[in-house]
């Protein structure tokens, strides 16, 4: 791990002046090698626009009858405690604790009707559209290594991949995206996980990374440092990813937080470190919204993040309602001010913002108060990147129990987000590790949506 | 009657679970699913300390010993004991099954009681720091726990709607207070110990007479399930809070709505007196713990 601190600052509620760092650990980046990164260093800002993608993940499966498809017809042990808003759009209506993304919904696009959840508590099935049975050798890539791939990085010194999520307990939940057959060159780089990697730069500091030289001076010490030790031929790809990480500080910075301006930071609502619900999955870091808009800022394609915990089976960890209204109105103030800021910047058409989770909730509210799992049918919500926005794609039945027009798998949302990126997916393939050609989703049977695009 | 602001708002990173005043009136505990209690300075709104060491949410705070210790009960199935002023771990006790959900502590602080959804409430012997007795036949899940003032009896709320009364010296259920029609989420005897109130999943809080089981009267105005009552230091008076956001407060004989604090966003797990009875607090799934002056 590669611990950078920064100035003094982060006044907490409590008085207390802590200070703020950025920790760049479990380098899962690959690829690019150390010289070329050096020398990235040197080239010019991304400068020109380029398409991206943030996808954010719902850990735990978020109730799909509390968010975008309220069953106010249902009996009182389905319908839940929550009612439905107007929208911006007539005639579509979402939770009431929702009111900033209700008044953006011409923005917006809730699919009310995903399907083919193989039901496992895991970010797999969002990150690759595929199912963790029957992977081929060296395993699905996800959405993000399979870009990196084709598109390569989109500025030097900026990964086209990152993986914002913390790690976690519940490991499946902090999967940022997987790069399998495609080769852990095209894995995420991973600021937030912790721990795989330890490597400390004692001296540097964010001050000393921006004055190059300085930080040059550093790391020529600890390369002569660990040579005079044998140790630098020894040190792998993600060693050498942390050089190069560190020697572009344009990645560096997107990440500082503390560089924004505070007012916006507060806009997007800040948010908690401390682990969301039972403790096992990531915080409602609102933070994380911001972080991921600087990242696609600098040039980074696609930037997965997960966000609180949404498996709300019920008491003593509170109900699913109660659990609701603590993450809802979250997930209101940072999206929205994400999506609000990617338009501010002429953003909104280059960059596609996706937010699901890996299944949906039972409609009929368990005696603890939760729901529990519900793979026949979940929901997603859709921003950006082009897309007709200001409709709702599918439904579902009177009890929300399944799909009842329009059926979305989880592949054709991954086939719109490769349309996004200007990608064909009945075009596109990749080989696998026996150099059989794969199609990026099983194109003879999902297209992108033809309603979006 | 306006709605008051709060003297203090305390906040944990997770739903806020359990509340405590010491019995000086100086410091607040709070008990969190963020797995910690914390205790608050009063005076200052300082937080003087994090208590960790609990492997799930904490669901029950106390203050014991004139506030030198803390007893915590967790849904990590232990109860705990600390030092305040240290932090120090003192004691750990363990039996349950399943998830503790409840703590109770009798008034000569001997005895603790704890229920969970192992469907029992344990009496805990505070010295011995072993489980004493085992009242296992409650039929389903214990929300809530009580000891009577004279700690002769326990009274006992589950989910499946029965609030009962229990001998402590026989183990034997002395009597059913039958009426509740939903989930028994929370008990509390009166200061005398002749009545008991019951919040409930049926969006009421009722009184009973222990002597006979007698439904006394019914609080009715809560929007949701009635998760905790307290009564005041005299009696008279009884606060209760509610999965609508509301603390409210009413006359226990009447059962007139004396007051009502729209004070939180989300349901209240817990409300608690200070002992001079100018003060309340009340503890939210919100993340916030506040600290009213009593609404008069």
């Amino acid at each position: 791990m590669l611990n950078l601190y920064g100035s003094r600052g982060g006044h907490y509620c409590d008085g207390v002046s802590r200070r703020s760092f950025l920790k760049i650990g479990g380098l899962a980046m690959g690829g690019l090698a150390l010289p070329q990164l050096l020398r990235a260093e040197a080239t010019s800002g991304v400068g020109r626009s380029h398409k991206a993608i943030i996808m954010v993940f719902l850990s735990g499966g978020p109730p799909h009858q509390d968010m975008f498809d309220l069953k106010m017809e249902a009996p009182v042990e389905i319908r839940g405690e929550f009612k439905p808003i107007h929208t911006a759009v007539p005639g579509i209506e979402i939770c009431e604790h929702l009111p900033r993304l209700a008044g953006m919904m011409d923005r917006l696009v809730p699919i009310r009707s995903i399907v083919g959840s193989e039901g496992r508590h895991a970010a797999f099935q969002c990150q690759t559209g595929q199912t963790v049975k029957q992977q081929p050798a060296g395993g699905w890539p996800s959405l993000g290594a399979t870009i990196s791939k084709l598109k390569g990085p989109a500025s030097a010194g900026t990964p086209p991949f990152v993986g914002l999520a913390p790690k976690m307990r519940n490991a499946t939940w902090a999967d940022p995206g997987q790069a399998g057959f495609v080769g852990q060159a095209h894995a995420p780089f991973t600021p937030n996980a912790s721990g795989e990697v330890n490597l400390s730069l004692s001296g540097i500091n964010l001050q000393t990374l921006g004055d190059r030289n300085a930080l040059m001076k550093d790391l020529d010490r600890l390369r002569r440092e660990v040579d005079s030790t044998g140790e630098i031929a020894g040190l792998d790809a993600y060693h050498q990813q942390a050089f190069g990480i560190l020697t572009s500080n344009r990645l560096a910075e997107a990440l500082d937080l503390d560089r924004e301006d505070p007012k916006l930071r507060d806009r997007y609502g800040r948010g908690d470190d401390v682990n969301a619900g039972y403790g096992d999955a990531g915080p409602l870091q609102n933070d994380y919204f911001l972080a991921a808009r600087r990242l696609v800022e600098a040039g980074v394609r696609v930037v997965t993040l997960a966000y609180g915990r949404w498996d709300w089976h019920g008491r003593p960890h509170g109900t699913n309602f109660e659990n609701a209204r603590d993450h809802l109105p979250q997930l209101d103030i940072g999206l929205s001010a994400l999506l609000e800021d990617l338009e501010a910047r002429g953003l909104q058409d280059d960059v596609s913002v996706l937010v699901w989770g890996e299944f949906g909730r039972t409609p009929r509210i368990n005696k603890k108060g939760g729901r529990d799992h519900w793979p026949r049918v979940s929901c997603a919500l859709l921003s950006g990147g082009g897309i007709r926005a200001g409709q709702v794609i599918g439904s579902t039945n009177r009890l929300g129990e399944h799909a009842e027009t329009r059926p979305v798998h989880f592949q054709e949302v991954l086939a719109t987000m490769y349309h996004n990126l200007g990608i064909d997916v009945n075009r596109a393939t990749i080989n696998d590790l026996h150099g059989r050609p794969r199609y990026l989703v099983d194109h003879s049977a999902y297209q992108p949506l033809p309603e979006l695009v | 009657m306006p709605a008051p602001e709060p003297k203090w708002s305390f906040r944990h990173p997770n739903a806020a679970y359990s509340v405590a005043f010491s019995p000086d009136g100086t410091r607040l505990a709070t008990a969190s699913l963020d797995n910690t209690a914390k205790i608050w300075n009063l005076e200052t709104g300082d937080e003087q300390r994090t208590l960790r060491g609990h492997g799930d949410g904490v669901c029950g705070v106390e203050f014991l010993s004139q506030g030198q210790q803390l007893v915590t009960a967790s849904l990590d199935k232990s109860v705990r004991i600390w030092a305040t002023d240290t932090g120090t771990l003192l004691a750990t006790l363990s039996g349950h099954q399943n998830y503790l959900t409840c703590l109770a502590v009798s008034e000569d602080e001997r005895l603790f009681a704890t229920g969970g959804f192992d469907d029992v409430a344990r009496i805990w012997n505070r010295d011995a720091g072993t489980s004493q007795r085992v009242l296992s036949g409650i039929g389903g899940p214990v929300y809530a726990v009580a000891f009577s003032p004279d700690g002769t009896m326990l009274a006992t709320g589950n989910e499946n709607q029965s609030l009962q009364i229990w001998e402590l010296s026989t183990g034997r259920e002395v009597r059913a207070c039958a009426g509740h029609s939903g989930t028994v989420e929370s008990v509390a005897f009166a200061p005398g110990g002749s009545t008991l109130a019951a919040g409930c999943g049926d969006e009421t809080a009722r009184i009973w007479d222990v002597a006979s089981g007698r439904l006394l009267v019914t609080m009715t105005g809560h929007a949701g399930l009635v998760k905790c009552v307290a009564f005041s230091p005299d009696g008279t008076q009884l606060l209760t809070g509610g999965q609508d956001g509301t603390i409210r407060l009413w006359d226990a004989a009447t059962a007139k709505e004396l007051a009502k604090i729209d004070g939180h966003a989300n349901s209240i797990y817990d409300v608690a007196f200070s002992r001079d009875g100018k003060w309340l607090a009340s503890a939210s799934f919100d993340r916030l713990t506040k600290v009213w002056h009593l609404p008069r």
